[in-house]
């Protein structure tokens, strides 16, 4: 029985060696994981720096397209588009309602 | 011996550690805040974001008011004065470069600008006043840093860089952007700087709603590398900005443009001194149009008259006139102290304390009904028609009618106009104000009060902004009624009565027919120093088509010299603005 009992302990002790160096494994692991990425994302400010003023340059662009097109649609230059295309402002101006047939048999 | 040796190297020692931990402590806890806050300032980086300035749209969401990249014009005196030649003095440098730099500036203030106020303008004078301006900025003792000029445009900046004058640089800013030009200026209003030199809005829809257009910038907090690089996992503290909400008007921009425009030519025709036209939707008191000549440039109004920032459709206050006698034949009618069957004996002046009324023209009419009494604008039938009423009657209704207080339209500026306390009124004020004198209105009350009329007498508040669109929420705004005025049958009848009054009124050859346009010309004397002048006030209120009012529009010319008579100006302006908006509306004209 003595023989059994040594066996059934060197196994425990083993096993718990196993999680002991696995877990120490994991730490360092983990912890260089930790340090790289630090590292990496620490001088990554430039990224950063450079994707806000992207963001700025076209925010600046689009409200500059955006005035563009306003300005465009506006009523003195679709009026100034219209003088110099030659067209002429109509004079009667009819206007049909659905009250009255305007054609019959 | 070596003993004392010892014990003068134990002192020594003892005395130095002493020394550095008295150092340590006095850096690391007496001086401990101000190392932190060196640390911080080393470390950290403060961004301010500000917050954009909301839109002004029209009706149908087209922008009416955005912003656009500006910058501030400013001199680093230390770095400009090493332009300096040696056989040159500091004045002549600046007189100089400011002669380069007010022809630059001098071509922006004039975009904008048009036609006969272009040529008014004197560019000599103007330029040098620019440089003068420049020059007493460059001259500041004492200082290091002076703005020049504010709110340049990208344009402006090129051209001033191209230069290349050492010393002088740009800070971003924004500006206001206006797509249709100076269109609807008093209507906006303007954005400049306050005490603290922060943009604040003056005036129009700019000022009344300038806590919700201006927005809230924010501040961000982060830690920084060496080269002033943001650290992605370094600590960030702050607050975002929240931009301006966005205004959805009811401004329908076409007529905006049309009145505008109509205005303009009309008080140049007519030689009036100014000019306010109004247009509201009857059945929610909804402002279509508002329009104020002379007006100022939206794009350069700190260079503008301050009395032209005025509205004059809210803010000026003026004696009515004959337009009046719509309200007096609603509370004649309303009140049953007439029917449209009641004669008025109208047989010549009336004396009343003293005081004799008479008609404009001198013409009296007997037996008038009170549809006579509209188309012949009878000052004499009016009164009687006020003395059939009653004094507290009569003020009762003027005051339901929203006269002698503000309709609380949500543009800033607004009067309340000028009715007299009830203890004030005497039997000749009666009659008087029953054809409009005697008494002070603003264009936006007359037009809101014969929109009631138009609406079944159902008074609206007028308003100018129905959706105030933000990050966070969006706020609807309903049409509010704000009393029953009168009945919707009295009303049925005085919209025929107005109908009549302008068919077959003063005007009707030189009206255009088929509009079945409602309304009623005023032609007030306007009183200087407690008596009445030769000058007039000319005025047109009216509504159409009567059968179902699409619009309420109220013209009013100050001092017109072509003709003193409404029927010979406003009037067939507010005919020539009509005429435009029935198609554009697809509103038949019956032939």
């Amino acid at each position: 029985m003595i023989p059994a009992q040594g066996c059934k302990q060197k196994k425990k002790s083993s096993f718990f060696k196993a999680i002991a160096g696995f877990l120490i494994i994991s730490i360092i692991g983990i912890s260089i994981t930790r340090l790289v990425l630090s590292n990496i994302l620490a001088t990554s400010g430039q990224f950063l720096a450079a994707a806000n003023q992207k963001i700025e340059i076209l925010k600046e662009e689009n409200q500059n397209l955006e005035n563009e097109l306003s300005r465009s649609e506006s009523l003195a230059n679709v009026e100034n588009y219209a003088k110099k295309a030659q067209l002429i402002k109509t004079i009667n101006v009819e206007i049909l309602t659905l009250s009255k047939p305007i054609a019959s048999r | 011996m070596i003993r004392k040796r010892f014990l003068w190297i134990e002192l020594f020692l003892f005395v130095f550690a002493a020394a550095v931990i008295g150092r340590l402590f006095y850096w690391q806890v007496i001086k401990y805040e101000s190392f932190v806050v060196a640390a911080k300032s080393q470390t950290e980086d403060t961004v301010f974001i500000s917050a954009e300035r909301g839109k002004i749209l029209s009706s149908d969401g087209s922008i009416l008011v955005s912003n656009q990249k500006a910058y501030l014009l400013y001199a680093v005196i230390p770095e400009f004065k090493k332009l300096k030649k040696d056989n040159q003095t500091y004045e002549d440098l600046s007189k100089e470069n400011a002669q380069k730099i007010a022809a630059i500036l001098l071509e922006e203030k004039l975009v904008g600008v048009q036609g006969e106020d272009l040529e008014k303008i004197n560019r000599d004078t103007l330029r040098e006043s620019l440089k003068e301006t420049i020059i007493f900025q460059l001259k500041q003792p004492n200082l290091v840093w002076v703005p020049l000029a504010k709110k340049v445009s990208e344009e402006t900046k090129q051209k001033i860089e191209g230069l290349k004058i050492k010393g002088i640089g740009f800070q971003d800013d924004t500006k206001r952007f206006y797509p249709e030009g100076g269109i609807g200026a008093n209507l906006f209003g303007f954005v400049a700087k306050d005490e603290a030199g922060n943009d604040k809005g003056y005036a129009g829809l700019e000022g009344y709603y300038d806590d919700k257009l201006k927005g809230k910038s924010g501040r961000l907090i982060q830690e920084v590398d060496s080269l002033g690089r943001p650290i992605l996992i370094g600590s960030s503290v702050g607050s975002n900005a929240s931009n301006g909400a966005n205004l959805l008007t009811t401004i329908d921009r076409t007529v905006q443009y049309t009145v505008e425009r109509k205005l303009q030519e009309g008080v140049k025709r007519y030689g009036a001194k100014a000019g306010a036209i109004i247009v509201m939707d009857p059945a929610t008191g909804g402002v279509l149009a508002s329009s104020s000549y002379p007006t100022f440039n939206l794009l350069d109004s700190t260079s503008s008259k301050p009395e032209t920032y005025r509205n004059l459709g809210i803010s000026e206050v003026y004696e009515p006139g004959s337009i009046f006698k719509s309200i007096t034949s609603s509370v004649g009618l309303d009140s049953k102290a007439i029917d449209t069957r009641t004669a008025c004996p109208c047989t010549g002046p009336l004396n009343i304390a003293g005081y004799e009324v008479q008609t404009s023209n001198n013409k009296y009419y007997p037996n008038s009904t009170i549809a006579e009494i509209l188309q012949h604008s009878d000052n004499i039938g009016a009164a009687f028609v006020a003395q059939r009423v009653g004094i507290n009657k009569f003020l009762k209704y003027v005051q339901d009618f929203g006269f002698g207080e503000i309709t609380g339209v949500d543009l800033q500026g607004e009067e309340a106009g000028i009715i007299k306390e009830r203890k004030n009124w005497g039997e000749i004020d009666l009659a008087t104000a029953a054809f409009g004198q005697g008494l002070s209105v603003t264009a936006l009350q007359m037009v809101s009060a014969l929109s009631s009329i138009a609406n079944d007498g159902a008074l609206m508040k007028p308003y100018v902004v129905k959706k105030i669109e933000s990050q966070s929420k969006t706020i609807n705004i309903s049409p509010t009624k704000v009393r029953q005025v009168i009945q919707p049958p009295t009303a049925e009848v005085v919209k025929q009565l107005l109908l009549g009054a302008v068919e077959n009124g003063e005007a009707k050859r030189i009206i255009p027919h088929g509009y079945r346009v409602a309304g009623k010309t005023g032609t007030a004397q306007v009183p200087i120093a407690g008596h009445y002048s030769t000058k007039t006030t000319a005025s047109f209120v009216g509504f159409g088509p009567v059968e179902s009012p699409r619009f309420a529009m109220i013209v009013v010319l100050f001092e017109p010299s072509a003709s003193i008579w409404a029927s010979e100006t406003s009037e067939p302006l507010f005919f020539e603005i009509t005429k435009e908006l029935y198609p554009y509306w697809g509103i038949p004209v019956h032939q």
